[in-house]
């Protein structure tokens, strides 16, 4: 299965948002950003299904929360 | 024991709101997004719904917009020391609270607009304070002594209409009076959990309207930008600093949902009751005096009285002795207030009506009242 992640600065970001999808009916979750992908810091991505992206990045401009970096599996 | 000290706290609180702080307690106490571990999600997702309900209560439209804190205290000087931090000047009225006066003394440019022998705040006096350099108008939603509601929505509309973030202490009315941020102009908001809302002690919280400059007090881990040697510049991070209480927090959103099912309107309408009735028992008692005016649409349900002869601090302690009614005496960390109400010297006795009191409790205290003004 094909997912796409949303690398966000912020868990309280990262949980608005999950929790935005959620309520959607979309399957979120939340992991740590890969060290091949964060350029140091602590980053949490926002991960769902590859079919979900629009959704994602509605949600997300919906809340104002800024995504740092888009990335596939790792 | 009759318990009347809603004002400072509400003693008791609703069973949802106890079992879901001692359910969190156990269950969820580990630190709310800090960590991407199960606990850690979950814990944030509990921050997160508590903001969520918390702005359906206040009309909010972006959630992320509030900041939970230990109370409306630190909410106030947050905003405040906030806003001033880079210059400007304030208006504060006569009618604020101590958590108002002593930031905006701390800061050192303000001005006092003077309420009426009432309490009440005329709008046209707060624009006629404004001066070029007025950053920030202050306003409390209902004294902590009088009871006294002020037209916070003119007041919000003469702040938007000359550019002044309009800040609203909210301690007495959140969750005994209907708030709206859009209706009412409010930029800031600040916020108690623990009195009208009935959740845990230690809760509160404020909220920063979109675009509003607002420099942090307190910077340190927020969970995000780890690397940078800044505070985040966004919401609610740039205000949420350290580990959160979030069993309380979780509470605390409990506590907004009951509140709103039973309905704002209703607990207002059955404070402002028992607070009339009070009157009515007490007003034409020889030596008594009650604060503020007659009008309760422009009340809600606290309630300040003098006793001739008697000092409101051995009043109070008369209550508790005598009668088992908790209330409180003295000065109520608000001395302009008093002033303003020609109290300064006297202090006064504070009941406050919260939405467990009822009648035969008003009756006891009226009556308690009426004997201890004929000498007790």
């Amino acid at each position: 299965m094909a997912y796409i992640y949303a690398a966000i600065g912020s868990i309280t970001s990262a949980t608005r948002l999950s929790r935005k999808l959620s309520q959607a009916g979309i399957n979120a979750s939340i992991l740590h950003t890969p060290a091949a992908v964060n350029k140091g810091g602590c980053s949490y991505s926002v991960r769902v299904r590859e079919r979900e992206r629009g959704a994602l990045m509605a949600a997300a401009e919906s809340l104002g929360i800024k995504i740092r970096s888009m990335y596939n599996d790792v | 024991m009759i318990y009347l000290d809603n004002p400072a706290t509400s003693r008791k609180k609703p069973l949802q709101v106890t079992a879901s702080l001692i359910y969190n307690s156990i269950v969820n106490n580990s630190n709310a997004g800090r960590g991407s571990h199960r606990y850690s999600l979950r814990g944030a997702g509990l921050v997160a719904a508590a903001a969520e309900d918390t702005a359906r209560l206040f009309g909010i439209e972006d959630s992320g917009q509030i900041a939970f804190t230990s109370g409306a205290s630190l909410a106030l000087n947050m905003a405040i020391l906030g806003v001033l931090k880079n210059g400007g000047s304030a208006i504060v009225t006569s009618m604020e609270h101590n958590s108002v006066l002593r930031p905006v003394h701390m800061m050192g440019a303000y001005t006092v607009v003077w309420a009426d022998e009432n309490g009440y705040v005329n709008p046209n006096d707060i624009e006629a304070a404004i001066e070029p350099d007025t950053k920030l108008i202050v306003c409390t939603h209902a004294s902590n002594v009088s009871g006294s509601i002020q037209p916070i929505a003119k007041i919000g509309a003469i702040a938007r209409k000359h550019g002044i973030i309009f800040l609203v202490d909210c301690a007495q009315t959140a969750g005994s009076v209907p708030i709206n941020v859009e209706e009412m102009n409010i930029d800031l908001l600040a916020f108690s959990g623990h009195k009208g809302l009935a959740g845990p002690l230690g809760t509160g919280g404020l909220y920063v309207r979109k675009n509003v400059e607002l420099s942090p007090i307190i910077t340190g881990g927020t969970g995000s930008l780890s690397e940078s040697l800044l505070q985040p510049d966004f919401m609610p991070d740039m205000l949420q600093t350290g580990t959160m209480n979030t069993p309380a927090i979780a509470a605390l959103g409990r506590a907004v949902r009951v509140a709103q099912d039973y309905g704002i309107e209703r607990i207002l309408h059955h404070e402002r009751n028992l607070a009339e009735e009070f009157i009515e028992n007490i007003i034409a008692s020889q030596g008594v005096r009650v604060l503020g005016g007659c009008d309760m649409n422009r009340r809600n349900g606290t309630v300040a009285f003098t006793i001739d002869g008697i000092e409101s601090g051995k009043a109070a302690e008369i209550l508790d002795s005598k009668y088992h009614i908790a209330v409180r005496g003295g000065w109520h960390c608000a001395y302009l207030a008093h002033k303003t109400l020609g109290t300064e010297k006297t202090g006064a006795v504070r009941v406050g009506f919260g939405r467990y009191n009822n009648r035969a409790q008003v009756k006891k205290l009226a009556k308690a009242v009426r004997e201890i003004s004929k000498g007790y």
